[in-house]
């Protein structure tokens, strides 16, 4: 397992690095969706409920996180070790950030009705190009791998705030579930 | 060691061969009513947002609903003047269920549900220890009051028995537990189908795509003669495919039972079959709506109103077609000469005054005055009920037909011609406070009153107050306000509106002696 994880996977501290950045993404957009929705739940839930709610949101995040750092894990698994594995919290960086303009860009262009096949072909395609772009910018200039590295240190912090609140909210999802 | 007996290939052949007559009786045996089944059981079908003033039976000059109308005039006690005491399905949904008003029930708000007071005084709760209690809703919001009651549920059929695309989340088993979280958390917020951006980021479009293109790939396939798309609540569904669920329900009955059915035609978006929607477009009965009225909040233009109009039509048109295999099946199995029937609606829609649909503070009669017809052993067929009636009465009413005791905390009466009296003098209430927190004072808020054929409606809110009274009897597409401080019969209705708003804790403002319109301008 040991030797399997040395193999495949990059140092630990690069995956919580990267982690951080992705819960601080998914869970601050989660958050501010529900203080947006908060006055309309108001009318008509008490505290207990909107904790609920809120327990449902946190934990959809934090699997949403986990889901979304299980992607990058595989696709640097598949990428040579130079091109990711090596550096994986700079490479993700930029990965972590195009997928979040690219995903918050989509929500406000969607409406009820499917945009087509090939619409979202060319989405993707320009996320993908963006992606790449910005990661070839942050690993060829030196600052910017200096800058995206002090950003990241300074983000994982976000792992002991958001993470704990995941695993609880999700503990209360599944208890309310089952009981 | 004796011969046992030998099946040969040609024994199998013979056996293959009597498998389609056989299907056949199985088939034919399975639509039969059985003898248990087709006694005592009470069916409560709700259509939703199907206004009276949108029926031909109900005098609508289009030919809407020739097929309900032949029915129901042949078969039916017909309440001539039923009212919702809710404009929308919320409100109007939790009184049916409850047989209280929304300041009772406080089920008020989009996605509310009833206070915790209230959860287990609905009319499954009253039926349950007698008749075994089954129950569909194919409105989202309705089917929350269903997941409220589910203790006294025996059947409890998911919200998307009868769809044909599958996106809601919290009807999933997994979620069995805590649905109205999952829902308010998930299908409200996190995916958020119906519309606007969801909170999740990532997982969130792309669930809301995948859904979007389940509808696209679904439209080829089952959209055979819809002028425009598919019905939808929420999820695709199809006029046929309901109806199908509902006669299912209806046959497989195996006790006894009460049976809540709720279905989500004719709601927007209206969805109708080109032959109905082509038969109404040029036929000259289309009604020119009026100004808007001062407590619309976003107009919408007359023009669009006439063509939402002209689409909610003939999509009720659409379903009184489909209505005809409904019709059929209580005929051929004489099913209301054992059963009781009552079809009617949740609450109204009204095209007109600058407002196309039901959400809005207005409370005119196409929002709220809905279809009632009861058909049942013993009744008078094809007789009118004239006497005002409202929604909170079906409860105490079919409670009344399984010989069971009105509960004392329905503020609904038994209805004439189903063991009540008729009381001219009775008010009904009508009320709406979409916008206020359910667990507070109310301070914003349309209550109507209705007694005598008058109506008093107050509206109260942030912009100021307003009083608007019509003669239902005279003028009943209420263009004649006849509101007149201090006048007779008018005041004794504004002193039982007064009194009902001290009762029911709103914070009554009292104007200074004149209509307030200028106000609300």
């Amino acid at each position: 397992m040991k030797e399997f994880a040395s193999k495949f996977l990059p140092a630990h501290s690069q995956i919580l690095m990267t982690l951080a950045m992705i819960v601080l993404v998914v869970h601050s957009w989660s958050v501010r969706f529900y203080f947006f929705r908060f006055p309309s739940y108001m009318l008509y839930l008490d505290i207990g409920q909107l904790a609920a709610v809120f327990a449902y949101y946190m934990a959809f995040a934090l699997l949403e996180s986990l889901a979304f750092l299980l992607i990058l894990l595989v696709v640097q698994a598949i990428l040579p070790a130079n091109w990711y594995r090596n550096a994986f919290a700079v490479t993700s960086f930029p990965v972590v950030l195009a997928a979040a303009i690219s995903a918050y860009l989509l929500q406000n262009t969607l409406t009820n009705d499917y945009p087509g096949a090939r619409f979202l072909i060319l989405w993707a395609a320009a996320t993908l190009a963006a992606m790449v772009a910005l990661v070839l910018l942050v690993r060829l200039l030196k600052p910017a791998t200096k800058l995206v590295n002090f950003l990241a240190e300074q983000i994982s912090i976000m792992n002991f705030l958001y993470i704990p609140i995941g695993v609880i909210s999700l503990i209360v999802v599944l208890v309310r579930l089952v009981i | 060691m004796s011969a046992s007996p030998k099946f040969s290939r040609r024994d199998m052949l013979k056996l293959l061969a009597t498998a389609p007559a056989a299907m056949s009786v199985s088939t034919h045996v399975s639509t039969l009513p059985r003898e248990s089944s087709l006694k005592n059981n009470i069916v409560l079908l709700v259509f939703d947002a199907w206004s009276a003033r949108s029926t031909s039976l109900y005098g609508y000059r289009r030919s809407t609903m020739p097929n309900f109308d032949q029915w129901a005039r042949k078969n039916a006690l017909v309440y001539r003047q039923h009212h919702s005491a809710g404009n929308f399905t919320v409100p109007g949904t939790a009184s049916l269920l409850t047989g209280t008003y929304p300041w009772t029930h406080r089920a008020i708000n989009l996605g509310g549900r009833l206070n915790a007071a209230h959860a287990n005084h609905t009319i499954f709760d009253v039926m349950a220890p007698k008749l075994q209690t089954v129950a569909y809703a194919q409105n989202v919001n309705a089917d929350q009051f269903l997941g409220q009651a589910a203790k006294a549920i025996f059947q409890h059929l998911p919200f998307g028995s009868f769809n044909i695309t599958n996106q809601i989340i919290y009807d999933a088993p997994i979620f069995d537990k805590d649905a109205y979280t999952a829902f308010t958390a998930i299908d409200e917020g996190l995916v958020q189908f119906i519309f606007g951006t969801t909170g999740s980021l990532f997982l969130g479009p792309l669930l809301k795509l995948r859904a979007e293109r389940a509808q696209v790939s679904a439209e080829p396939k089952f959209n055979e003669g819809y002028q425009f798309a598919l019905p939808k609540s929420v999820e695709s569904y199809t006029l046929s495919a309901v109806m199908d669920g509902l006669l299912d329900t209806i046959k497989n009955l195996r006790e006894p039972s009460f049976v809540y059915f709720h279905v989500f035609v004719p709601h927007d978006p209206y969805m109708p079959y080109a032959r109905h929607y082509n038969a109404f477009q040029d036929d000259g009965l289309a009604i020119t709506p009026r100004e808007t009225h001062p407590l619309v909040d976003t107009p919408i233009n007359p023009k669009k109103v006439q063509l939402e109009k002209l689409k909610y039509d003939a999509f009720i048109a659409s379903w009184d077609q489909e209505l005809i295999r409904l019709f059929d099946y209580l005929e051929e199995s004489k099913f209301t000469d054992a059963n009781h029937l009552f079809i009617t609606s949740d609450h109204g829609e009204m095209h007109d005054l600058g407002l196309s649909g039901h959400w809005s503070k207005l409370m005119h009669e196409p929002l709220v005055h809905v279809p009632l017809v009861v058909a049942g052993p013993g009744l008078e067929k094809g007789q009118d009920v004239k006497t005002f009636t409202s929604n909170v009465d079906i409860l105490p009413t079919i409670a009344h037909l399984a010989g069971l005791k009105r509960p004392a905390w329905t503020e609904g009466q038994i209805l004439p011609g189903l063991g009540g009296e008729v009381d001219p003098e009775r008010p009904i209430y009508m009320f709406e406070a979409g916008n206020e927190a359910a667990h507070s004072p109310l301070a914003r808020y349309t209550i109507s009153v209705i007694r005598s054929g008058r109506k008093l409606t107050y509206y109260q809110y942030n912009k100021g107050s307003l009083y608007e009274a019509f003669d239902l009897r005279k003028d009943p597409n209420e263009e004649n306000n006849i509101y007149q401080q201090g006048v007779e019969p008018i005041q004794s209705l504004q002193v039982l509106l007064e009194q009902k708003l001290v009762e029911i804790g709103a914070v009554y403002q009292p104007t200074d002696g004149s209509n307030q319109a200028d106000k609300v301008n």
